[in-house]
């Protein structure tokens, strides 16, 4: 999935001057929010400052889901699993899921005493009825699981039928899109109803108001996880610019900042009175070759530029060394991402070699369309178009905004594009579906790339249970990606968190929201 | 006061002509930007049956002229250009909402740069090609180089961030914090228009100030600073009347450069985030509510000076 960020306006010289006035002397780094060895202490309002737009829809099958849409909803409602800090599958709703041998009949045990925040318990019926709405509607995120039926076995035990074995569905259904809403919406129109949501997560709804750049949630009284959440209310304000983002956290405006501009992490952590909070990230910014048309149908040349860019330079320069180098199309904080399938490393004479091999004439021109507002992903298609000058290409780049790249680059009008992608969920399927297999909805990445061999071990990989054989199976495809290489992993970019010292218990997902149910502010 | 009121009619149907003009113009910009709503919000699993009721939802799937249509048929019934791309609300609404914390720095702005043009020219004039007006013409050259969003930063960091004499950004809440959260977005804006209305200023008090009847005061005994007071500035102040009307365009550009920095949840900060969602109806409402007020207020200070000024209200040409 793509998440949309509203473009940062700061350039460089303005960063730079920031960095001069607050004194910026980089250095000592300060432990995680989640590292606080006092007790919690109840009470208080939590103020966020993040980018991005205003909250616009609270459905979770609606059909844009924002990133801040989706950070919203998981405070408001649960799935039936969730996803830890390290991606990690952990039960929420459902305390057990087991498949049957053939994988066919999936059956979820429903936690007791779980009850919505107008007090209602939640029952079997209410599972049945989101998860057969998610799949009528579809929206923004749809189940990809071949799902044939869903039933209440009894109040706490739901039952799902598959067409298929899908091993990945218990991580499907953790993501915003399968959060949990009570049965018929409680006989409300879907406009009421998510007007001011009713769901069984650690918040609720308490001021809206969607000409508003604030937006506040509410402690819900009746939340399952007893004594939270700590925090009364927790109060976000959407800003355009992250350079205000930094200025508010400094000036002790906001207790949380997200999406901290890369460039600002050294200052941040070298001021006592806050916390900085580095954890890795589903997001990588990865260039994209139009593989069925144009220069870059040309295998040779898609290797030769692989080789030709030192990742691991780029990464550091451009991350500030927050990321991760780049290694394969399967992140490296998802499960079975292998690290071996980084065949086409940097090394220039191979790439000038895999030049030769391609009969691109030396001199020729190829264009980078790249997605702007994001400072490191222009300097990267610098320092992209610098490295393949050295093998002989020249390159163009192509800054797009946001919507215009999403226009050109899903119709094909490119040859190569650089911009930043997230994985949806930790089970290598998702990734795998929507970037290399050549049946998933967006046509490899709108890359064009088909590979009988790879879409058949995705096939493969789907219905093979957990464990060493599925592994083996995403090894294989990651090393035939890595040989025709349509897509090329710059970085694994780091989310970044940073809040007052006093904040405590905040848990930063790898999809980039956060976990306030645990969240204090020390007194 | 007969030919007054012809001039009058006249100016009025220029600006009937400039608003309609301007409507066409906003939708057909906002539509030729690349990039489209459905671009913008759509994630990438969108499937193409999602993008197509989208698009059917938002009315993208009708040809132009349909939805010209639609916009001039709301405009003239409710006023309003129907709701916005991204939320569904009516975008009145939404501008009217925000209306009042973009005015509020407009209207602080201009009072703020009214004041230290009028401070500026003053000293610039009487000291004529001396030291403080040649060190005042650089000052000026600096403040119309210094781009609105730099300079809102480095404010920021001085007085917010180091002193915390202000808040951030925001706006505050109660009538003091709220004053206080405009002063610097005022403070901003106002600079970029501080060196045209100084300069102009500067100018007509050059002029004034040779005139005979300046010559004649002087020779009457008259202290200069009653001279200044009561012949140089009334004489020069309308021409500046008409150029503050004038200047107000630029200074509500630079109002809505300046919220997005200092986070003013006022109407630029909505245009900058519906020209990222390509969101053209609310894109268009701003267009056509902003150029209104524009033409508004320039018609009335056309109006008033042609009052005040005897000249012009026997009929003359406008300055």
């Amino acid at each position: 999935m793509r998440i949309h960020r509203t473009a940062a306006f700061g350039a460089v010289a303005v960063t730079a001057m920031a960095m001069v006035l607050s004194g910026c002397s980089g250095g000592s780094s300060s432990g995680s929010t989640a590292a606080a060895d006092s007790e919690p202490v109840a009470g208080g309002a939590l103020t966020i400052a993040r980018t991005g737009q205003n909250v616009s829809d609270l459905d979770p099958v609606a059909k844009t889901l924002t990133s801040n849409n989706a950070y919203t909803l998981d405070k408001i409602f649960d799935t039936l699993t969730t996803q830890d800090g390290d991606g990690a599958l952990q039960p929420s709703l459902a305390t057990e899921w087991k498949a049957s041998s053939d994988g066919l009949t999936w059956t979820f045990t429903l936690r007791s005493g779980v009850k919505f925040s107008n007090g209602d318990a939640l029952t079997a019926k209410d599972v049945v009825y989101s998860i057969e709405r998610h799949l009528k509607v579809g929206g923004a995120l749809p189940l990809s699981a071949p799902i044939t039926g869903v039933k209440a076995v009894d109040d706490g035990t739901v039952e799902v039928k598959l067409s298929k074995a899908y091993t990945p569905l218990a991580t499907e259904l953790a993501t915003f899109a399968s959060s949990i809403v009570p049965d018929d919406l409680d006989g409300k129109s879907e406009k009421d109803f998510f007007a001011d949501p009713v769901g069984t997560g650690p918040f609720k709804v308490g001021t809206w108001d969607k000409n508003s750049s604030t937006f506040e949630l509410v402690k819900n009284t009746n939340y399952w996880q007893s004594g939270k959440p700590y925090l009364d209310s927790v109060s976000y304000t959407t800003v355009s610019d992250d350079n205000s983002l930094v200025q508010q956290l400094q000036g002790k405006q906001v207790d949380v900042i997200q999406d901290v501009p890369m460039a600002n992490v050294a200052a941040l952590k070298s001021n006592s009175a806050l916390t900085v909070d580095t954890v890795g990230s589903w997001n990588q910014d990865q260039v994209f070759f139009n593989t069925s048309d144009g220069p870059f149908a040309n295998r040779d040349l898609r290797r030769a530029v692989a080789q030709a860019v030192d990742r691991a330079t780029l990464t550091q320069t451009t991350t500030f060394g927050t990321g991760t180098t780049g290694t394969t199309y399967i992140p490296a904080t998802v499960r079975y991402s292998d690290q071996s399938a980084d065949i086409l490393k940097y090394d220039v004479a191979a790439a000038k070699a895999d030049l030769a091999k391609s009969g691109v004439a030396a001199g020729t021109t190829v264009k980078l369309l790249v997605e702007s507002g994001s400072q490191a992903r222009g300097q990267q298609a610098q320092i992209i178009q610098a490295a393949l000058k050295e093998i002989g290409l020249t390159v163009e780049i192509e800054q797009k905004d946001s919507a215009t790249f999403w226009t050109t680059f899903p119709s094909k009008d490119y040859e190569f594009a650089l911009t930043t992608v997230i994985a949806d969920t930790g089970d290598p399927d998702n990734v795998t579906y929507w970037q290399v297999d050549s049946h998933g909805v967006s046509d490899s990445f709108h890359t064009g790339y088909q590979s009988d061999e790879v879409d058949k071990l995705a096939a493969q990989g789907r219905e093979t249970p957990d464990g060493d054989a599925r592994k083996d199976i995403y090894a294989k495809i990651q090393q035939l990606v890595a040989q025709d290489s349509p897509t090329l992993s710059l970085d694994y970019a780091a989310n970044i968190l940073s809040t007052q010292s006093s904040v405590h218990g905040i848990e930063l997902i790898p999809n980039g929201t956060l976990q306030l149910q645990d969240a204090w502010i020390a007194q | 006061m007969r030919s007054w009121a012809r001039a009058s009619g006249r100016l009025i149907a220029y600006a009937v002509a400039v608003t309609l003009a301007v409507v066409v113009l906003a939708f057909g910009l906002s539509r030729a930007m690349p990039g489209s709503a459905l671009s913008a919000q759509l994630g990438s699993h969108a499937t193409d049956a999602t993008r197509q009721q989208l698009a059917a939802q938002l009315g993208l799937d009708r040809p132009w002229w349909s939805q010209l249509g639609t916009l001039l048929r709301n405009l003239i019934t409710h006023g309003d250009v129907g709701p916005s791309m991204v939320n569904g609300e009516s975008v009145r609404s939404a501008i009217t909402a925000r209306a009042g914390a973009t005015l509020s720095i407009v209207v602080l702005a201009m009072l703020i740069a009214v004041l230290l043009a009028t401070a500026i020219a003053v000293v610039s004039a009487t000291h004529q090609n001396r030291w403080p007006d040649h060190v005042l013409r650089v000052v000026l050259s600096a403040g119309i180089a210094v781009p609105a969003f730099w300079l809102g930063l480095l404010l920021v960091l001085l007085f917010s961030v180091h002193l915390r004499w202000f808040p951030v950004a925001g706006l505050g809440t109660g009538p003091a914090a709220w004053l206080r959260s405009l002063v610097l977005p005022a403070v901003t804006a106002a600079v970029g228009i501080v060196p045209l209305l100084a300069r102009s200023l500067r100018a007509q008090l050059l002029e004034v100030l040779h005139a005979d009847f300046v010559v004649a005061a002087r020779a009457t005994g008259l202290s200069s600073r009653r001279i200044l007071l009561r012949h140089l500035i009334p004489n020069a102040a309308l021409p500046a009347l008409t150029l503050v009307g004038t200047n107000l365009a630029y200074l509500i550009g630079g109002t809505f450069v300046v919220e997005s920095v200092f986070t003013i949840p006022g109407v630029g900060d909505l245009m900058f985030r519906s020209i990222t969602n390509r969101d053209s109806t609310t894109i268009t409402g701003i267009v056509i509510y902003t150029a209104v007020l524009v033409v508004v207020v320039n018609l009335l200070t056309d109006l008033v000076v042609r009052l005040l000024d005897p000249r012009l209200a026997r009929g003359g040409a406008a300055l």
